[in-house]
């Protein structure tokens, strides 16, 4: 007799039946929900102080000592305050704005006064504002920007670079002596024009509370390196703070009340993780999001003009840097002509206007071109689409019938293969065979910065500080990590030597543009173009300032 | 039976381990460091050498695996820098959101695939003989689109153009508040606390997601369905059944339960590939559950959180199959027979 308790074949057939009629019934009654419930949801988030923006990941530390992304870098500029900042100026009429990178205009933000230096160069005096609190409710001291860069030195990742750049003592030595509370004393090895302008970089100065850092500290971790980067937000002086980070799904940053400069207009920002552009456009579109970003050029061309959102397309402070960079060290960029005939050969304007579509810049020299000391006059390859120079250079460099090489692409950055695809198709012509080696981001990095590639790559990175002596040093200083195409040469080291430790002034000026003609003319790697920072936003949202690191100072947003 | 279960599940052992072992031979011999990644461009290669040293990549291949597996038996699978949490926490909050949107998806996959396909493929008139050249073209169709593209369409269309449908963004409405988490699956949890709003919220939020995958995936079944039951009706003995008189129900009964076995097998593999057709999906709307885990894992060389992937897909994969094996020995005696629980 069958047990009552087992299903039976029959039985199964006939809830499978049942189920089957059910579900479909059960999706209509949630369809005939949806419109009203996504009407409401875009209407609440609408309303009241609250930003939402669109970001393609979320952050992933607080800890400036490890890689950090975009999400990550905004994170910080908003929990952690700067020592000073870039005053900024209206950008056309569209309610942002772009910097001035002027020290002399400069707004102090945590320093009370502005920092001066001894007679010799070599000793920086910094004050700090009185009456600062941290997010722990600690007050500001000089004591926290000693254990700051002494944090550098001691954890020696890339805070390592900072203080090398700056031109503190070697790491042995100590830079600092703090004077009293608010006074701070900090000394370089040679005169050092960068260590003031670093100070408005957050990631290479910025500052932390030490009291809430070091009651964070083990003995396995004497540098709070764990704790810093999940809940560094309690040792910032900035607008915001953390309340909520859900990996995956959001971080929500809520206004600090006691923060010095006056609690911010905007109570809450969100930064919500949609990893697909495409959804970012729809979301921005419907209004769901105020601000989003990292979107394809086709689909910023699509928002323009759309109703309700307007595209900031930043044509003024480019930080943005694109090359392909050519592996100095191997066969046949090791010989300069080849790399002179593809720096003639490859079409400047026509990535900027096919692959771009006008959201970004020829670059036509080494350095950004909003950087001090840019020398337009250096170029000399016009706007390159030259095939016909460069078969000469490539017939006197004994490749007449050209070669075939690896081209890398980073997979996450599709404009980049669009590039890549460009410049495979124009080096064909002259005998150039690029074969593209698509690859993850990690596997990217780790095949350009070993210099583990067989011919070239494309490559963007940003240089945070505008200054010559900060970008030479970075990527073509025969030393330096970012020196990813290998390059060296005596002659230009002495020259970034003397950028990094000579005064702003006529000297350092006619250094800058020495370095920029030989660099130029030894083409360590092809200066493909300047990516602009863009912005599509909602009409409501103003105030956004295009600085440097490409994020938004969320104190300064207005919502009409 | 019991026996039979008992066997299958300790066969469960050896083939976790080979899985272990292939999942952490593959991501060591991924391109990419881990601590290049960490570190960036910027570190200097002592930084980067200092942190190989500290996360033991330096030792020989045998000492990482042991350290590994000792890690698993402890109920430790790493910690995933990108988060910066343990990966067993990131899976376990990720996990029920991408097994409930392919069990619900699977479930409408079934539903409608079942409804149709047996209607097809027991009846044959003018109306089924349409409804053949439709699903025809409809398996062509969905074959050739891919998920991702479906996905980005079905935006488009139901959420931008004819807003009809929620933002495609999460589970649910944040603004309502989290549902009180009991098994992490918010429809359950939801269910369970009689939480209305967010149930509805998460319904609607269901829809474009779970409409995507069966509009990818419903075809190959439907075949299935209507090949398979359209054989039996074929076969010799419903012939027999028919020339003697009996009933159409009981003759449906007999051609159904000799269709069963491939439309299972086909469903449980089906199954297991809803886990690798929702990567892409949750990506479009950030659905926020272990396939986007996984997306960002390989690109920013996580190899904890990407092993810690893999090992809930093969398991997931495994259970499934033992599932398969033991509804045919339920449908069909012999499978029993043949694996010696008699």
């Amino acid at each position: 007799m069958a047990d009552p308790q087992v299903i039976s074949r029959r039985n199964l057939l006939k809830r499978g039946a049942a189920m089957a009629v059910a579900l479909p019934l059960l999706g209509t009654v949630a369809c005939s929900r949806t419109a009203s419930s996504g009407q409401q949801q875009r209407s609440s988030s609408n309303g009241g102080a609250q930003l939402t923006i669109a970001v393609s990941a979320l952050l992933a530390s607080l800890d400036r000592e490890f890689e950090i992304g975009a999400a990550s870098m905004e994170a910080m500029n908003n929990v952690f305050e700067p020592l000073v900042e870039f005053s900024n100026r209206p950008f056309k009429d569209t309610g942002s704005r772009v910097p001035e990178y002027d020290t002399g205009k400069w707004e102090l933000r945590l320093l009370a006064e502005e920092p001066k230096v001894s007679d010799d160069g070599l000793t920086w005096t910094l004050v700090f504002r009185e009456g600062v609190k941290s997010h722990s409710g600690n007050p500001l001291v000089a004591a926290d920007f000693a254990y700051a860069i002494e944090r550098h030195q001691q954890v020696w990742s890339l805070g390592s670079f900072y203080n090398f750049v700056a031109g503190l003592l070697p790491r042995e030595r100590t830079s600092w002596k703090v004077v009293d509370d608010r006074t701070l004393e900090v000394t370089t090895e040679k005169p050092s024009p960068l260590f003031k302008i670093l100070l408005q970089n957050n990631f290479a100065f910025g500052l932390f509370d030490s009291v809430a850092s070091k009651a964070a500290a083990t003995s396995g971790d004497p540098w709070a390196k764990e704790w810093m980067k999940a809940n560094g937000s309690l040792a910032g002086h900035g607008p915001y703070t953390i309340t909520e980070h859900r990996p995956g799904q959001q971080t929500v940053f809520t206004a600090f009340d006691d923060y010095f400069r006056g609690k911010p207009k905007v109570q809450t920002v969100v930064h919500r993780q949609v990893d697909s552009s495409s959804t970012r456009v729809a979301l921005l579109r419907s209004g769901e999001v105020d601000i989003v970003r990292d979107l394809l050029p086709t689909e910023l061309k699509s928002l323009e003009g759309a109703p309700g959102v307007v595209v900031d397309n930043f044509n003024e402070s480019l930080f943005l840097l694109l090359f392909m960079m050519l592996n100095n060290g191997v066969e046949p960029f090791n010989d300069k002509k080849v790399r002179q005939a593809i720096a003639h050969a490859v079409p400047y304007n026509k990535i900027v206007s096919d692959v771009y579509q006008g959201y970004a810049s020829p670059w036509k020299g080494v350095i950004s071109r909003d950087y001090p000391y840019f020398y337009a006059d250096a170029w000399t390859y016009g706007d390159g689409a030259n095939p016909t120079k460069a078969r000469e250079l490539l017939e006197e460099a004994g490749h007449a019938k050209g070669f075939s090489c690896e081209l890398l692409v980073n997979s996450s950055e599709p404009v980049s293969e669009q590039v890549a695809i460009l410049i495979q198709s124009t080096l064909r012509d002259i005998g150039i065979d690029l074969r593209l080696n698509k690859l993850a981001a990690a596997a990217f990095t780790d095949r350009l910065t070993g210099r583990k590639y067989e011919g070239a790559a494309i490559w963007q990175d940003l240089a945070l500080t505008p200054d010559i002596g900060y970008n030479c040093f970075l990527y073509y200083r025969s030393t330096a990590f970012a020196n990813v195409a290998g390059y060296a040469s005596d002659e230009t080291d002495k020259l970034v030597d003397k950028l990094l430790t000579t005064m702003d002034g006529p000297e350092r000026e006619e250094t800058a543009k020495e370095f920029q003609r030989r660099i130029v003319d030894d083409s360590p790697a092809i200066f493909l173009c300047q990516p602009h920072y863009v912005i599509a936003r909602r009409d409501r949202v103003k105030g956004i300032t295009a600085y440097p690191s490409r994020t938004i100072r969320f104190d300064e947003v207005e919502l009409a | 039976m019991i026996k039979f279960i008992g066997k299958r599940l300790a066969l469960l052992v050896p083939q976790m381990l080979a899985i272990c072992f292939v999942s952490f031979l593959l991501t060591r011999l991924t391109p990419g460091s881990q601590a290049r990644a960490q570190l960036g461009s910027s570190a200097t290669e002592e930084a980067v050498a200092q942190l190989e040293q500290e996360l033991g990549l330096n030792d020989p291949w045998p000492v990482q695996f042991g350290r590994y597996l000792g890690g698993i038996v402890r109920g430790d699978l790493g910690t995933s820098w990108t988060t910066g949490q343990s990966v067993l926490d990131d899976i376990a909050q990720r996990a029920p959101a991408t097994l409930e949107l392919i069990t619900v998806a699977f479930v409408v996959i079934m539903a409608l695939a079942l409804v149709l396909g047996l209607a097809g493929g027991f009846t044959r008139n003018a109306l089924t003989r349409v409804g053949d050249k439709i699903s025809y073209v409809y398996s062509l169709m969905a074959g050739a689109v891919p998920d991702f593209w479906f996905g980005m369409i079905v935006v488009f269309v139901f959420y931008y153009t004819f807003p009809i449908a929620v933002a495609p963004i999460g589970q649910y409405d944040e603004g309502l508040g989290d549902p009180a988490l009991i098994t992490g699956s918010v429809l359950v949890d939801a269910l369970v606390t009689l939480d209305l709003p967010v149930l509805i919220s998460h319904l609607d939020h269901l829809i474009l997601p779970v409409l995507t995958l069966v509009f990818i995936n419903t075809a190959p079944i439907l075949r299935m369905v209507r090949s398979s039951v359209g054989e039996s009706m074929r076969s010799g003995y419903i012939t027999l059944a028919r020339a003697n008189g009996l009933p159409q129900r009981q003759i449906v009964g007999y051609a159904l339960r000799s269709a069963l076995p491939p439309i299972i097998t086909l469903a449980g593999v089906w199954y297991t590939m809803l886990i690798a057709g929702a990567v892409l999906t949750e990506t479009i709307f950030s659905w926020g559950g272990v396939g986007q885990y996984a997306v960002q894992a390989v690109q920013n060389a996580d190899w904890a959180a990407l092993q810690g992937v893999v090992l809930l897909a093969a398991l997931l994969s495994l259970l499934v199959y033992l599932a398969i094996d033991l509804l045919h020995a339920w449908i069909d005696p012999r499978v029993r027979v043949r694996g010696g629980s008699r």
